[in-house]
């Protein structure tokens, strides 16, 4: 038989109660209340980061369980045309789309900056492709980049211009990607339009007295206030256009001729397609690396070219 | 006597404990399950020993919950085998069947291999023509060599070629298949521009030559094409084969493109579109929305197409009038004819608790042929062969099919097991330059090879 001794009460007395300060008790509250956030972060997002880094160091077929075999799969990416070809139609569409979609994005929030009886609306508006998911994005554009009813090769047809196949010939096939990254970069407006906001009057008003033109007002001031905004839109961009694949896996499948074989894309036939869980693991970890890289390097460089209002604001 | 104390414990203690478990939660539950067993093939028990059969003497009675996962069927088809199941599970008492479906549009086999690694895999499922080598050699298909030994009813003998290569690996069967059908099949052909033009309607006897004449002379200047062909399932295979050419060598051990007859038969295909112009682009059937629907909307007058094209010709006629008819595909001009094998069979999961009731479905399911009603399919048995004699199929031009059903090398499949989806994928990226003319079929050819043998002798 089995009895609970329980440790008499005089004993108890003796020892300091249990108390929690008011500190403690808001910190374990915060805990609690953050607890489903870390433990989402742990089982989620860690969790299957430090599986696919195990990952990568092995054979995993995904029918089979995983085989060790070190660092084959990153040797191997080395001599992979396929791989390089991934990564270099990714790095050509970033280096299109991104600052593409800053320019456009801010040249509209400068415009939506203007107070107008309708702005409001045009806010809306731009914002809205934003939350269409991206699967119907893809099906839509499809359909806008039809080489024969399109929308888009009408209007060209109605200056002149004969539309080309978009998404059938490999020299256009990533071009109309970059265009149809436009679609979304409402967000990015509104992400402007917030900065613009916050810029103070009082220097536009100072360097109107003082002679200074739109355009120098805009590259001396506008520019600068919001640079710390163009930086997170700049690295959030390259992280998002690092990892496109919807688009592509609706509309072209990588196709033609490899022509949108995003590294995404690439990586997921690996995965599924292929049987190369372990050679898509390890893709995954230097895609990781190489945004990563850029991030710090954006970061670092940042220094140089973001301006912030308070020396404690810097972020690098 | 037991003295136990109860300490109570600190918070830090508890924060701690509660790190270390949800660290260890998220370790294991992304840890990859140790899928099958062994790396080898699975080989099975004979069906009388299986757990299920309840005892030594007993007849091979089903027993307990059989879930399955289907792919890709339309509602109407999954109706049509949920009344089906609902008999069979009458007919076995104390059975149920459960059946899950990926919808059409999703990746299937991504599912499948997910399944796997979380090693919740159903009892039976569906498979396809190269899934079934790469899943054997994984070992994530039971063997049913033995069950066909133990089963009074089918045995693998009867099994005809086409159904052995397509649901074997290394000798043994490891799919049963529920039928097959040649890809493409049919030349599916609008009747009413064939009678406008005066064209006697195209037979099972017409060879790429016959096809090349007629299509140019179906071709208008008012954007009516001649011809186009379905774009799933690697058509240039058929084009490539049939003209005594391959992909690669018997042992799959080096590239073959760059032989004449393959280069001839891309070539050939690529000038009825670069030069004849009379062969819809791919460009032009996109625009289209698919070769198929650019046949049925009357802008093509012939269409290269598989069966499961026909309930959507049908569809056509019922909604607009189309009228249309279909005879076999074009021999090459040597009059050889090599299709691409497609095929349809059930897979089981070598660690299934319910082998022997898998089994009986399977082969109940088979023998009923249920379906049939889906899609025509050549089944995979002679027995078996009158119900594919229907006046439907015979209208559509199939009758023959069942005589090169049985004939050696008539169908094939591709090979090169789990290799060949990305070998397809390495050779279709420099045809789409051939078919755009940035490159002739021999450059095109020359390039990938090498990148095949690469692949052919990678250490997978």
């Amino acid at each position: 038989m089995t009895t609970v001794s329980r440790t008499p009460v005089a004993d108890t007395a003796t020892q300091p109660r249990f108390h929690l300060t008011r500190r403690r008790r808001e910190s374990l509250a915060a805990l609690f209340f953050l607890s489903p956030w870390l433990i989402g972060f742990v089982v989620l997002l860690a969790g299957p980061m430090i599986a696919s880094l195990f990952l990568s160091f092995t054979k995993y077929k995904i029918v089979q369980p995983p085989v060790w075999i070190g660092l084959d799969n990153y040797i191997r990416m080395a001599g992979d045309d396929l791989f390089y070809k991934s990564l270099r139609v990714t790095v050509t569409y970033t280096a299109m789309s991104v600052p593409l979609g800053i320019v456009a994005a801010l040249g509209i929030a400068v415009l939506l900056n203007q107070t107008t009886f309708m702005s409001g609306i045009f806010r809306t508006v731009y914002y809205l492709p934003s939350v269409i998911s991206g699967v119907a994005v893809a099906i839509v554009f499809a359909w806008i980049f039809n080489h024969r009813f399109g929308i888009l090769n009408y209007f060209l047809g109605l200056i002149g211009i004969e539309g080309p196949p978009w998404l059938s010939h490999p020299r256009y096939a990533l071009w109309a990607f970059v265009l149809m990254s436009l679609w979304g970069i409402g967000a990015t407006v509104i992400i402007f339009l917030a900065a613009l906001q916050g810029v103070p009057a009082s220097l536009y008003e100072a360097a109107e007295i003082d002679g200074a033109a739109t355009t120098r007002r805009f590259f001396s001031i506008t520019l600068p206030m919001i640079s710390p905004s163009i930086l997170f839109v700049l690295i959030m961009g390259i992280i998002g256009t690092f990892q496109t694949f919807t688009q592509a896996y609706i509309m072209t499948g990588g196709g033609p001729a490899n022509a949108t074989l995003f590294y995404i894309l690439y990586l997921y036939k690996n995965a599924f397609n292929w049987f190369e869980m372990g050679y898509a693991s390890a893709l995954a970890w230097v895609l990781f690396v190489i945004v990563l890289l850029l991030t710090l390097i954006m970061l670092r460089s940042s220094s140089r070219w973001v301006y912030y209002e308070s020396p404690g604001e810097e972020r690098n | 006597m037991n003295m136990q104390t109860i300490r109570p414990i600190s918070r830090r203690q508890m924060l701690k404990l509660l790190g270390i478990s949800s660290a260890g939660i998220a370790l294991a539950a992304c840890a990859p399950q140790a899928a099958p067993p062994a790396a080898a093939p699975v080989e099975e028990a004979p069906a009388a020993q299986q757990a299920d059969t309840g005892s030594d003497t007993a007849p091979a009675v089903a027993q307990g919950q059989l879930d399955m996962l289907l792919c890709c069927s339309s509602a109407e088809d999954l109706d049509n085998r949920a009344k089906w199941n609902t008999q069979w599970a009458e007919k076995n008492a104390g059975v149920t069947v459960n059946q899950e479906s990926v919808p059409a549009g999703q990746n299937y086999f991504e599912k499948l291999q997910t399944l796997i690694a979380a090693d919740s895999m159903p009892d039976l499922y569906d498979m396809w023509e190269g899934y079934i080598q790469p899943y054997a050699a994984n070992g994530a298909l039971m063997k049913l060599d033995p069950f066909f030994e133990a089963d009074p009813i089918v045995n693998k003998d009867e099994l005809v070629p086409a159904a052995i290569e397509g649901g074997g690996w290394q000798g043994s069967v490891y799919a049963f298949c529920q039928g097959f059908m040649p890809g493409p099949v049919s030349l599916y052909y609008n009747v009413d521009h064939f009678e406008k033009a005066g064209i006697a309607a195209p037979t099972a006897d017409w060879k790429w030559d016959d096809l090349r004449e007629t299509a140019k002379a179906l071709t208008t200047s008012d954007d009516q094409w001649g011809l186009t062909y379905a774009l799933w399932f690697v058509p240039w295979l058929y084009w490539i084969w049939s003209n005594g050419g391959d992909l690669f060598n018997a042992d799959q051990t080096k590239c073959t493109l760059t032989d004449p007859k393959a280069t001839d038969a891309l070539q050939y295909w690529a000038d009825m579109v670069l030069i004849d112009k009379t062969t819809l682009p791919s460009s032009e059937a996109q625009a289209l929305q698919g070769p198929e629907n650019a046949f049925r909307t009357g802008k093509v007058s012939m269409y290269l197409g598989n069966c499961w094209d026909v309930p959507g010709m049908q569809a056509a006629t019922d909604e607009n009038g189309f009228n249309w008819s279909a005879v076999l595909s074009p021999k090459a001009n040597d009059d050889n004819r090599t299709w691409y094998e497609h095929f349809w069979c059930w897979g089981m999961w070598p660690k299934t608790a319910n082998a022997q009731t898998g089994w009986l479905y399977i082969r109940d399911f088979i023998l009923d042929q249920v379906n049939q009603a889906a899609q025509p399919m050549v089944p995979p048995m002679e027995k078996l062969f009158p119900v594919f004699n229907t006046p439907e199929n015979e209208k559509l031009g199939y009758a023959p099919l069942i005589e090169l059903a049985v004939k050696p090398g008539v169908l094939r499949i591709p090979g090169a097991g789990e290799r060949f989806d990305k070998i397809s994928q390495l050779v279709q990226a420099e045809l789409d330059l051939v078919f755009i003319g940035e490159k002739s079929a021999v450059d095109a050819a020359a390039t990938v090879c090498p990148a095949v043998d690469e692949e052919l002798a990678r250490q997978m």
